[in-house]
């Protein structure tokens, strides 16, 4: 699944990518992004930050693959996303990307459970309950899972949706704004989650905010305007230490499913 | 994805709404009855037209006359063999409409003046006594043979035979009833009397001279294969005891041409029937998929949310294709069960002016399984192919 055979490629290369929306019949052009080019390597955990309209959530999506550049190439584990189909881009989504909304995204009338498992419908995952069962008990929901999303509080329903992005084993783990419609307590009890994911399950995690303390936990962090990159900062953090250059390589990355101190029995699915 | 997966995605959708869900059935269930009772019904048609062509015989001519009239000299020499040698037996009829009393009960009865041929001829049977003998003819007996219908109209299931009736105010004695034939011209509600007492006692004209006239004769031919000699036959005999030598005063009827004629008639029926079902169908199915447009749309952002979960354009298709063929695969069960149900209930029965009879074989319902099914690939395609098609960005906006 993961490419290991280059430690040094990036799992997210991005190279002069731009995106251009046509409004009004192609009478108006909106550059929502502008030559962006960066790479994001296995285990790291940024933040892209800048201002409303300035082309996070377009970054976000052409890193999911739920879009493709207008210009520019992306590869994601050394895969050119550029000239790939539908179906292909559907496979990738499936197998490499966990996505974490701001408005969680659960399918109303299917249990926490039920949703977990949602994903794993699209692609022929074995012992998806477990595994299911397992997600929401990393998130601390393992006592909710016959819960409906309205059963649930806000944050338990974002848990509910981090744990149906992580239940795949994502190389990467996408969450545009997670805690914008959170309140603090929430806020802080999302954001634990995913730093543990990222430190001690050793998942990328690419979180978009315009929250300066959300941003605060992330150890590089990426500021865009009108669709350029205008800062890319890594942070010596101090509860990580060392060499920032050094993350993300993948020897420092331990996959969940050998982890055995993790409560994440996956199963052997993480590495072939 | 799984077939289970989409199964089970299916119905979850299904559930979703209920009423609707319903209401897109009931017009696949209108369209699915309405194609099994008119098969059936159209199949029974033609099974009764078979079974009224193998009962008069396919070697039935009928005579009727046109400007003179046909007399029983005329059936005298119709008899020769000499002549028409093709011909087996001639049962010339008069028909006269009249009134039986019994007693207190009254019931209105075409009297048919007959021959003892007749029986024969018509391939009649009889339920109990006698039929109208040689005898009866000669002494213009007032005796008859009642239709089965008109002997249960005036006694109920009691025999008849032997009592007195008042046929127009005259005295008659009942030797016999035929067996209940039933189907169209039907001979039950019939009473029959010999041709002489018709012609003498209760029929207002008469030819001078004597001779009684008939108002039809039918002639049996041999064999089917005989029917086109029995024809010229008669033609030849016709003409020369009639003198003609230019236009015929007589026609002769083919009794299979016309039932060819009635059977053609009945299958454009059918196929007329058939297309009104099919196009009930049609808009059963044009209903599934404006439910399934609707559905699509109110669904936009679950199918964002699938697609961005990963699912393909197959797997959405997939989804949406299977609960159209859901809903068309259970409105068509349950339109099965309400047709079978309504063609066995008007099986027989007199509606609208009409004996309805109706034929059920196990062919119908899985035609109608199967158009149903594919009603619902049909339709559901559509809607299907849209859904998979949205953009998944747009799709997860949508509020
Ligand atoms: N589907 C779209 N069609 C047209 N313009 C779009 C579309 N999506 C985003 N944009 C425009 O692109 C720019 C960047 O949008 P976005 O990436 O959503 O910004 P952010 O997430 O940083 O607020 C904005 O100007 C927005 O209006
Ligand atoms: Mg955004």
């Amino acid at each position: 699944m993961r490419s290991t055979s280059n430690p040094d490629q990036p799992v997210i290369r991005i190279r002069d990518v731009t995106k251009i929306y046509e409004m009004g019949a192609g009478t108006i052009q909106v550059r929502a992004l502008d030559g962006v080019s960066i790479d994001i390597h296995d285990g790291e955990y940024v933040a892209i930050m800048g201002a409303s309209g300035s082309g996070k959530s377009t970054l976000m999506n052409i890193i999911g693959c739920l879009d493709v550049p207008s210009e520019g190439t992306y590869h994601i584990d050394g895969q050119a996303v550029e000239a790939m189909s539908n179906d292909r881009l559907a496979d990738i989504r499936s197998r490499k990307v966990g996505f974490v909304f701001q408005t969680h995204n659960l399918l109303p009338r299917l249990t926490a459970l039920a949703n977990v498992e949602l994903p794993m419908m699209y692609g022929h995952w074995p012992n998806r309950r477990d595994r299911a069962e397992n997600a929401l008990t990393l998130v601390g929901l393992g006592d909710r899972t016959h819960h409906r999303p309205t059963e649930l509080s806000g944050g338990q329903q974002q848990r509910v949706g981090i744990a149906r992005a992580l239940v795949k084993e994502p190389s990467v783990l996408l969450a545009d704004e997670p805690t914008g419609n959170l309140d603090t307590s929430n806020t802080a009890e999302i954001l634990n989650i995913i730093s543990d994911l990222n430190h001690e399950n050793g998942i990328t995690v690419i979180v978009v905010t315009h929250e300066r303390d959300v941003a605060a936990r992330a150890d590089r962090v990426i500021t865009l305007s009108d669709g350029q990159v205008i800062s890319d900062e890594i942070r010596d953090s101090p509860a990580r230490g060392g060499n920032p250059k050094d993350k993300g390589r993948p020897h420092r990355r331990i996959p969940i499913s050998h982890r055995t101190a993790s409560p994440l029995p996956f199963g052997g699915r993480g590495l072939g | 994805m799984s077939p289970q997966d989409i199964i089970r995605t299916s119905i979850y959708s299904l559930t979703a709404n209920r009423l609707r869900a319903a209401l897109a059935l009931l017009g696949i269930v209108l369209g699915v009855c309405s194609v099994i009772t008119l098969m059936s019904i159209g199949r029974g048609s033609t099974d009764r037209i078979t079974e009224l062509i193998q009962g008069l015989g396919s070697n039935l001519l009928t005579v009727i006359p046109s400007s003179e009239p046909l007399t029983l000299a005329d059936v005298e020499a119709l008899r020769d063999p000499l002549y028409t040698p093709s011909i087996k037996a001639v049962a010339p009829e008069i028909g006269t409409f009249g009134t039986i009393h019994i007693n207190n009960n009254t019931t209105q009865a075409s009297i048919t003046g007959v021959t003892p041929e007749y029986l024969n001829v018509r391939n009649l049977d009889m339920a109990t006594g006698t039929f109208i003998g040689a005898p009866h003819v000669e002494s213009r007996a007032e005796i008859v043979v009642l239709g089965a219908e008109v002997s249960e109209d005036l006694f109920g299931n009691q025999d008849p035979t032997g009592a007195e009736v008042r046929i127009n105010g005259r005295q008659f004695r009942v030797v016999g009833v035929l067996a209940a034939q039933s189907g169209f011209g039907s001979i039950d509600s019939q009473a029959l009397i010999p041709i002489t007492t018709a012609y003498y006692r209760l029929s207002g004209q008469r030819i001078p001279g004597g001779d009684i006239s008939v108002d039809q004769i039918s002639v049996q031919a041999r064999d089917v294969e005989l029917v086109d000699q029995a024809i010229e036959e008669i033609e030849t005999v016709l003409r020369l005891s009639h003198r003609i030598t230019e236009a015929d005063d007589f026609t002769v009827f083919n009794q299979q041409e016309i039932l060819d004629t009635f059977d053609e008639a009945n299958q454009t029926l059918v196929v007329f029937l058939g297309a009104v079902a099919g196009i009930s169908l049609l808009v059963g199915g044009i209903g599934i998929m404006n439910i399934m447009l609707v559905s699509v749309t109110e669904r936009t952002r679950e199918i964002g949310i699938r697609q961005a979960m990963g699912a393909k354009r197959r797997d959405i298709v997939a989804q949406f294709v299977t609960e159209a063929v859901f809903l068309t695969f259970g409105g068509g069960i349950i339109g099965v069960i309400a047709g079978l149900s309504l063609a066995t209930a008007i099986d027989g029965r007199f509606l609208i002016g009409t004996e309805w009879s109706t034929r059920v074989t196990s062919d119908i319902p899985i035609i109608a399984l199967i158009v149903s099914i594919a009603v619902g690939l049909f339709f559901g395609i559509y809607p299907a192919v849209r859904a998979a098609r949205l953009n998944p960005i747009e799709a997860l906006r949508y509020e």
